[in-house]
């Protein structure tokens, strides 16, 4: 077999009936060109309406899918404790400690005031803790200070050792230094409200924070919580698509215009893109697809691949007609040019299209949805925009006068002697590229699995410099939520129970990273040494059922309104909650943390076992990263397969169509090994890169082997051909390559993690790529000609 | 009107207390900051009472958590009217078992916390409870400790909102009690009487910023021991997080010949036996 026949050179015979209702589509728009592009713009603006409807969620929940079971293991979770909606104040002070009259007076005021927001729960704070105190016979369960108590400096001593004593304080809300101090917010958002609620909370809590800090200059306050999590996963999407898009929309359409010479196609480019982006939200909107701090990118994944279809045809346009170069052509020659330009890139820019296409629809299957949605509508945006491209940009071309710029010879000769370098040493370009390329992705193991979600957000967002702040004074803004089970027979007060929910807790202290735990056992264990005369050598859990059961009694009357401990205790008793509270630790950290604590509870507490299974939001992030990777095996192959079978469609050879898979998956193998190598951090976003950067990978490809399959009907020389097909292909992979790393370069700069990450590897992936299909794929094909 | 709780009826109590006010001389300070037409409702349910001296009831409460989750205490309570300063009270428990002959003491106070004496009957130990919140909750239920407190005319002014329908034959109005205390857990209390019986049939709660928190409601009045009017049912619901408190009373008893040595702190062990 030839080359030439492997290559598929039977075009009518392999393409069939899709090629000849292509035909018929493009006489029908060549005929009535003005009719197409109208048509195009109803089409848009039809599809437009449903932005309308367009909702958008940014809490963080939004990453879990309903049927994720860490998801529904923290719903039940909340159905019995309660949903932490929480805004937490962090209150420092560089010099001394918290317990001064005036840093007390300012945390009560701070305390009583964010009382008094809306939608406020309950209030966690040190002055506002329910302290058991037992002086003789004299037990005191009070709040730890109150406007109008005593500042004198004896008492402030007193109440800074009572303080110091009280482990349920102690690195939870208040340092062990006592210079700083967490005042947390717990919100009771109703369900119609959840998509608002935290943005305009946390503007209000803000601006509370901003009074507070005036007024105590002495202090350092800050805000972070899940609450002002949510607000920048909002703020992200705000400055992604208001301030990153038109920047990359404007730079493409500029380097466009530099690139092509003429007005008139990035006039067209501007119109295919303003449409796409604008139908694919529209449809969005139609079939309830909320935008997320993820999906709002897809408008980067539009314009870009709308502006590669733009370039692509009227590169094919201009070169048409040899003098379009010297002065503006007529309207016919011009509709010639067009006829023309579509007849030789209407079936590559289809099928990238296809190809790029399938490789974002593919992230149906990733674990996440934002992931899901940004593959659904950067998949549907591609089509639409290669549809604008054929109704818009042929009219365009043939209505309005323009001059084409040449491509340099230059560039073209630049890529004929890559081509011939590359096949005089064809063996050793292939082996030594796939030594380099198989060398740099054996690191891929080198990347960490981390989504701690505050690094989703850069040092420009108040949030992760305030959270930051927070888990380095006193930790706990991750934490891992125990829901623990008493045994048949026993309660949530019963000894037996609370001695192992203690061993249990002191043994997740021992863990590294481990700030605080907050059990049961501790607060018993506190109202006894206040009921027993308040020594230290009674701070232990009784051994009678009825005197624990008593004790929580005689607690649980004396809470305010607000503190109860329905959010620590079951009221049947039949199950108490503990709180880990961590430091800044990965996520994989966090899993060991978890299955060390289930394996050391199976050996030493088997009663409780059962029920040491974590849950909460920072349990739910660490497991997503792995189990979208694992989902996402699946697409990725669904993806492989699909765009094979579009290359199996014009190259008929199984072995080429088997090499040109290689050199397109290899590429994003490598980016992986070498971030694994430079970065060695990823995040959930990893698993979405291969299959979406395939897509976009091969469409170069499809242009090269296209163009070697043109060379190869006139010329007989392998070498020559595919030096030859290299120089026809070659500038404008190479453009397109460009305009892709701009553009995916400028999400690359985003202040949110998820999305500039996936940009930074998306222009990694397409550089590499674009080596391959110099390099590599020449080489190979070179080479297969010694098979005939 | 807090009271409702315990004896059943703020209005009984808010007519005792407006009884013991006037024969003091103190009406005119006490209802400074009131509308004169809540004081004139309140006058006219205070002469449907008698003083009782002391009141005994037996109780259920069951309360039921948003999530459904359940559980039930039964005790007894006693007050003892004191016309000159707070009422005494002791709360002894009976049920679940762990908690049988636990009782809780308290002297009502008007500017000053309450006394507050618990006996923990499996430690055979009396402590004084030092703390200035009432509003922690009653036993874990929807209750706070200050419902549970009798009302005290002092420690209210009154607001006269207007008549509402309900289906009294007499019809209804509304009055607001606002507290005076400053660590009181509510802002105000809205309160519907029933005018045909002179009996709260409901009370809605504010927390200390004016937003409803939780809602009282008074059913099954009867007539007990000397004629006094007593609900048997009363429902708190927690507007918020939909958890419900139910009280089932029965045995009510009155003039059984309490004195304040028994409610005396060194006494507070006979009332576990």
């Amino acid at each position: 077999m030839t080359l030439e026949r492997r290559l598929g050179n039977r075009k009518e015979a392999s393409l069939g009936r899709f090629a000849n209702i292509m035909q018929n589509l493009l006489s029908i728009l060549m005929k009535r060109p003005m009719a197409a592009l109208l048509f195009g713009i109803m089409i848009a603006a039809v599809l437009s309406a449903g932005t309308a409807n367009l909702g958008f969620r940014s809490d963080e929940r939004v990453f879990f899918s309903e049927s994720n079971e860490h998801l529904q293991r923290l719903r039940d979770f909340e159905a019995r404790y309660g949903k932490d909606d929480t805004g937490v104040l962090v209150v420092h002070t560089p010099e001394g400690t918290l317990f001064t009259p005036e840093h007390l007076a300012a945390l009560r005021k701070m305390t009583d005031d964010v009382w008094a927001l809306d939608m406020v729960r309950r209030v966690d704070s040190p002055v506002a803790f329910q302290i058991a105190i037992g002086e003789g016979d004299e037990v005191i369960i009070d709040q730890l200070w109150r406007e109008g108590d005593p500042t004198d400096s004896a008492y402030l001593k007193r109440i800074e050792g009572w303080a110091a004593q009280t482990p349920l304080l102690i690195n939870r809300i208040l340092s062990e230094d006592l210079a700083t101090a967490l005042i947390s917010v717990t919100f009771e958002i109703p369900e119609e409200q959840s998509e608002d609620a935290p943005t305009v909370l946390t503007s209000v809590m803000r601006e509370r924070v901003k009074q507070f800090q005036e007024d105590y200059p002495d202090l350092e306050i800050s805000l972070s919580g899940s609450v002002a999590l949510d607000s920048a996963f909002g703020e992200a999407a705000v400055s992604d698509s208001a301030l990153l898009v038109p920047i990359m929309y404007t730079l493409l359409l500029g380097l466009m215009w530099l690139i092509l010479g003429s007005w008139v196609p990035v006039f067209a480019a501007f119109l295919v893109i303003s449409g796409a982006i604008g139908a694919t939200l529209g449809i969005g909107g139609f079939i309830g697809i909320p935008l997320t701090s993820v999906s709002v990118i897809s408008p980067f994944m539009i314009t870009i691949i709308a502006v590669a279809d733009v370039v692509h045809m009227s590169t094919a346009a201009f070169q048409k007609d040899a003098t379009a170069q010297q002065s503006e052509l007529g309207r016919e020659r011009r509709h010639r040019a067009v006829e023309a330009a579509l007849r030789k890139v209407s079936w590559p820019v289809l099928l990238t299209s296809l190809t790029t296409a399938v490789g974002f629809f593919s992230l149906i299957f990733s674990e996440s949805p934002p992931f899901q949605h940004l593959g659904i509508l950067a998949g549907i945006g591609t089509l639409l925009a290669m549809v604008f491209t054929f109704l818009i940009l042929p009219t365009c071309l043939i209505v309005f006068p323009w001059r084409g710029r040449k491509r340099a010879a230059s560039m073209q000769n630049v890529f004929k002697r890559i081509g011939y370098f590359v096949t005089a040493r064809a063996k050793s370009s292939v082996i030594s590229v796939l030594l380099i390329a198989v060398g740099i992705a054996s690191f891929i193991f080198m990347n960490n699995l981390d989504d701690r979600y505050t690094r989703y957000f850069d040092n420009r967002f108040e949030f992760r410099q305030a959270t930051d702040r927070m888990n380095s004074l006193i930790g706990g803004f991750y934490v891992v939520e125990y829901d623990l089970l008493a045994p048949e027979g026993t309660n949530a007060v019963s000894p037996a129970y609370l001695e192992d929910v203690d061993a249990l807790a002191e043994f997740i202290r021992q863990q590294p990273g481990v700030t605080h735990v907050a059990n049961h056992a501790d607060r018993i264990k506190m109202v006894n040494r206040a009921f027993s005369g308040g020594q230290q050598d009674k701070y232990l859990i009784p051994s009678s059922q009825s005197q624990t059961a008593q004790l929580h009694e005689m607690y649980a009357m004396q809470l305010p309104y607000g503190l109860d401990l329905r959010e620590q205790v079951l009221v049947d008793r039949s199950a108490s909650r503990m709180t880990v509270s961590l430091d800044d630790r990965s996520t994989g950290e966090v899993l060991s943390l978890i299955d060390n604590a289930h394996v050391w509870a199976v050996e030493n507490t088997p009663q409780l076992a059962s029920s040491v299974v974590a849950t909460g939001t920072t349990v739910m992030f660490s497991y997503i990263g792995m189990k979208n990777i694992e989902n996402m095996i699946l697409g990725t192959i669904v993806a492989f397969g699909a765009i094979a079978v579009f290359l199996l469609l014009v190259q008929r050879s199984l072995l080429i169509v088997s090499i040109a898979m290689l050199a397109n998956v290899m590429p994003s193998l490598v980016a992986l090994g070498a971030w694994g190598l430079l970065v060695g951090e990823l995040g959930m976003a990893v698993s979405t890169i291969v299959a979406t950067t395939l897509g976009i990978a091969v469409d170069d490809t499809i242009h090269l082997l296209t163009a070697l399959r043109n060379r190869l009907k006139t010329m007989s020389d392998p070498r020559e051909a595919v030096a030859e097909a290299l120089g026809d292909a070659g500038p404008g992979m190479a453009i397109t390559t460009f305009l892709l790393v701009v553009g995916f370069g400028i999400l690359a700069i985003s202040g949110f993690q998820i999305n500039a990450w996936l940009g930074l590897m998306t222009a990694i992936v397409a550089i590499i790529a674009l080596l391959f299909d110099l390099i590599f794929l020449p080489a190979v094909l070179f080479l297969l000609k010694t098979k005939y | 009107m807090g009271t409702l709780f315990f004896n059943g009826s703020a209005l009984s109590n808010l007519a005792l207390g407006a009884a013991a006010l006037m024969s003091f001389g103190a009406a005119q300070n006490a209802w400074a900051a009131s509308d004169p037409k809540a004081y004139e409702i309140a006058s006219k349910v205070e002469r449907t009472y008698q003083g009782y001296a002391d009141e005994t009831v037996d109780a259920v409460m069951t309360i039921k958590s948003g999530n459904g989750s359940k559980s039930s205490r039964e005790f007894e309570m006693v007050t003892l009217e004191v016309v000159k300063g707070g009422d005494l009270r002791a709360v002894t428990f009976s049920a679940p078992t762990e908690l049988d002959g636990f009782v809780s003491l308290s002297h009502t106070r008007f500017k000053t916390p309450d006394l507050q004496w618990v006996y923990l009957p499996e430690f055979d130990r009396v402590r004084r409870l030092s703390s200035r919140d009432k509003s922690g909750s009653f036993a874990g239920s929807e209750f706070s400790f200050e419902d549970i407190v009798r009302w005290e005319l002092d420690r209210y002014d009154y607001e006269y909102v207007g008549p509402t329908k309900c289906k009294a034959k007499a019809g209804c109005e509304v009055l607001v009690n606002i507290p005076r205390y400053p660590h009181s857990g509510y802002a105000r209390l809205v309160e519907v009487i029933d005018m045909s019986i002179l009996k709260p049939i409901q009370i809605t709660y504010y927390d200390k910023n004016n937003r409803e928190l939780k809602r009282l409601e008074m059913t099954g009045y009867k007539k007990v021991g000397n004629g006094q009017m007593r609900p048997m049912n009363a429902r708190m619901t927690n507007l918020r997080t939909g958890a419900v408190t139910d009280i089932k009373w029965s045995n009510y008893r009155f003039g059984k010949g309490f004195n304040q040595t028994n409610f005396k702190d060194t006494r507070i062990r006979d009332w576990a036996k």
